[in-house]
C-alpha cells in the first residue's frame, strides 16, 4: 500500500545510493583481502572511523565516508513533504480530520524510503563483497548483528535529518531547510572531534550512527581492526537516543502543521 | 554604458538580498569561531609553543576549516545571488528585464556579479580569520623546532603545494589558498547560474547543484584514484603529497567553459517569445 503511494521519481531518486556503494566497495575490499569475510566488509565500510581519529586525513575520510551518502540522501528527499503541500495542500486538509495525520502518513514514507536507501547500498555491498573479493560470512550471528545494528542506527540517524529538513521546509522554503540541515550536519561532525577525549563524546548526536564506537561484546573480535570503543556506550543507549529525538522532531512538526496557513502561504521555492 | 549601469544594479540588488547577510554572516561566524577556540587552547600559553598566524589560519589545518572545505564552500556561495534567474524565470519578471534592456547584456551582467559575489564571500570571511590569528599569535614562532622538526625548516614542507612560496612568504602562500578558495566559491556560484538556464527544475536543485557534484567528485575520486584527484585537498594549506597545481586550475577552466557554454546556449543565443 504504502508503495503505491509513493511517487515513483523517489525510488528513482534513491538508486544514486548504488554508485556510493559501488564506491565504497570498491575502495574496501583490498583492505580485506586478508579476512576474506562480509563481518570485516560492513564494520569498514559503514561502521565509522576507528577511535581515536589520529591525524587529519582520518578525519576527512571519516567526513567522507559517513556524511557524503546522508547529505545526498536529505538533497534527494528534501522536497518530500513540500512538494506535496504546494500543490494540493488545500484538498489534503479540507478532507482530512486531523493535520497531524497526513504528516504521520508522510513520515512513516519517509522513513521507508530512508530504509530502503541504506537497505539497497547494502544489497550492493553483498554483491560486491561476493563478486570482486569472493567474501564469506565467518560468524552468521555476528554478520546479522552488525548488519541490522549498522542499518538501525544508519537509517534512524539519517531519518532525523530528513525529518529535520522536510518539517523546516514547510517553514522556510527548501533552500533555507537544506542550508540549516548541512549546517547541522557538518557541526554535528565537527562535535566529536573537538570533544574526543571527554565521555561528553557519546551524548553528541554523530556518535549514535557510528557502530564500532559502541561497547558491544558481539564486536569484541574485531576491536584489532575497527579501533577502540567508548566505555558503556551501548547500541541500546544509541536507539533509545535516536527514538527520543525523532519523537521530538515529530512533535515539533506534527504542531507546526496544526499551526500552518493552508491558504496563501507563498514560499520561495 | 548599458553593462556598466547593469553591473551596478546587480551589485546594489545583491547588497539588499537576505541571502546575501545569511550567507555572509554564517561564514563569518564559521571563522570567528575557530578563533575563538584557539584563544582558548593557547590563553595562557608559553609564546614559544604558539605556532605563527599563517598556521594558525583556519585553512591551513583546523578541523573546523576541513569541514568547511568539504561541504560548505561550494554550497554558501550558491545560495548568495545564483538563483535570482531561476526566480526572474518563475516569477516572469525577466519579461519586465529583458524589455528594458538587452536580454544579452543582463545575462553577462549578472554572471559577472554571481561570479564576483561568489568569490567575496568566501574570501573576505578566510581574510578575516587570518587578520584575527595576528592578534594572539606571532608572525613567526619557533613552536616547530621545539616539536622535534629541523631547526632549519618551520614546519614540514615536502608535501606543500606551493613550497617555496611558503619558505619566503608564508602570509602570501596563506593569501594564494583563500585566492584558491574563492575561484571554487566563484565557479560554484557561476554552475549554479548555469544550472538555471536549464528549466524545469527547483529552486534546491538550483543551489544545491556545485555541491552534490562537488561532494560526489571528492568522494569518488578520494576512494577510488586517489587523494590527489580530490579537489578539497588543493584547499589546504597544510598540504597533500603528490598534488599537481595544473589539475586544478584545469578543473576550474573546465568548469568555467561547461559553464559559459550552458549560459550561450541557453541563455544568451537562445530565443524566447520577447525576441522571436
Amino acid at each position: 500500500m504504502r508503495i503505491h503511494r509513493i511517487h515513483k521519481t523517489y525510488f528513482f531518486k534513491l538508486l544514486i545510493g548504488i554508485f556510493l556503494a559501488l564506491v565504497v566497495g570498491g575502495s574496501v575490499i583490498p583492505s580485506v583481502s586478508e579476512k576474506p569475510y562480509y563481518e570485516y566488509l560492513f564494520l569498514i565500510s559503514y561502521g565509522g572511523i576507528r577511535l581515536p581519529v589520529e591525524d587529519v586525513w582520518a578525519y576527512i575520510n571519516l567526513l567522507l565516508d559517513s556524511l557524503v551518502s546522508q547529505i545526498l540522501l536529505i538533497f534527494l528527499l528534501a522536497n518530500y513533504m513540500s512538494d506535496d503541500f504546494s500543490t494540493c495542500s488545500v484538498y489534503i486538509f479540507t478532507r482530512s480530520n486531523r493535520k497531524g495525520a497526513w504528516f504521520l502518513h508522510k513520515c512513516t514514507d519517509l522513513f521507508f524510503l530512508v530504509a530502503l536507501y541504506y537497505i539497497l547500498q547494502f544489497a550492493v555491498l553483498i554483491v560486491v563483497g561476493r563478486v570482486l573479493g569472493r567474501l564469506t560470512i565467518s560468524d552468521p550471528a555476528a554478520f546479522w548483528h552488525i548488519v541490522l545494528s549498522e542499518l538501525a542506527l544508519l537509517a534512524m540517524f539519517s531519518f532525523c535529518y530528513v525529518l529535520t529538513v522536510n518539517v523546516l521546509s514547510l517553514k522556510m522554503g527548501t533552500h533555507y531547510a537544506y542550508l540549516f540541515t548541512v549546517l547541522l550536519v557538518v557541526v554535528f561532525s565537527v562535535l566529536p572531534m573537538l570533544f574526543q577525549n571527554s565521555t561528553a563524546v557519546k551524548f553528541l548526536p554523530f556518535s549514535q550512527s557510528m557502530l564500532v564506537w559502541h561497547d558491544s561484546k558481539e564486536l569484541a573480535l574485531y576491536r584489532d581492526f575497527v579501533g577502540s570503543c567508548i566505555p558503556h556506550f551501548t547500541i541500546l543507549f544509541s536507539l533509545l537516543y535516536l527514538i527520543v529525538l525523532i519523537g521530538i522532531l515529530l512533535l515539533i512538526g506534527i504542531h507546526l502543521v496544526n499551526n500552518m496557513e493552508i491558504m496563501g502561504s507563498e514560499r520561495k521555492d | 554604458m548599458e553593462f556598466t549601469r547593469l553591473i551596478r544594479t546587480e551589485v546594489h540588488s545583491l547588497l539588499k538580498r537576505r541571502e546575501f547577510l545569511i550567507v555572509m554572516t554564517i561564514n563569518l561566524v564559521w571563522m570567528i569561531v575557530p578563533f575563538l577556540m584557539d584563544c582558548m587552547k593557547y590563553y595562557q600559553t608559553e609564546i614559544t609553543y604558539i605556532p605563527p598566524a599563517n598556521e594558525l589560519w583556519v585553512g591551513f589545518h583546523n578541523h573546523m576549516g576541513e569541514a568547511y572545505y568539504l561541504f560548505l564552500l561550494p554550497l554558501l556561495p550558491a545560495l548568495v545571488y545564483a538563483d535570482t534567474h531561476y526566480l526572474n524565470l518563475k516569477t516572469g519578471m525577466y519579461k519586465n528585464i529583458y524589455s528594458r534592456c538587452r536580454k544579452s547584456t543582463y545575462i553577462l551582467a549578472k554572471g559577472v556579479v554571481i561570479l564576483v559575489s561568489g568569490f567575496i564571500i568566501v574570501f573576505l570571511p578566510l581574510l578575516l580569520n587570518q587578520l584575527l590569528c595576528f592578534l594572539i599569535a606571532p608572525l613567526h614562532s619557533t613552536r616547530n623546532s621545539l616539536g622535534g622538526w629541523p631547526a632549519y625548516t618551520s614546519y614540514p614542507t615536502y608535501t606543500l603545494l606551493f613550497e617555496s612560496l611558503f619558505l619566503r612568504k608564508p602570509y602570501l602562500h596563506n593569501f594564494l589558498y583563500m585566492a584558491m578558495a574563492g575561484l571554487l566559491g566563484s565557479m560554484s556560484a557561476l554552475l549554479s547560474y548555469a544550472v538555471s538556464f536549464l528549466g524545469g527544475q527547483s529552486r534546491l536543485i538550483v543551489v544545491a547543484t556545485p555541491m552534490i557534484i562537488y561532494v560526489v567528485w571528492n568522494f569518488t575520486a578520494a576512494f577510488l584514484l586517489g587523494e590527489e584527484y580530490s579537489l578539497y585537498a588543493y584547499l589546504f594549506g597544510g598540504g597533500v603529497a603528490d598534488l599537481m597545481p595544473s589539475y586544478f586550475f584545469l578543473c576550474m577552466a573546465l568548469c568555467l567553459m561547461v559553464c559559459l557554454a550552458i549560459i550561450f546556449m541557453k541563455g544568451v543565443f537562445k530565443k524566447d517569445e520577447l525576441h522571436n
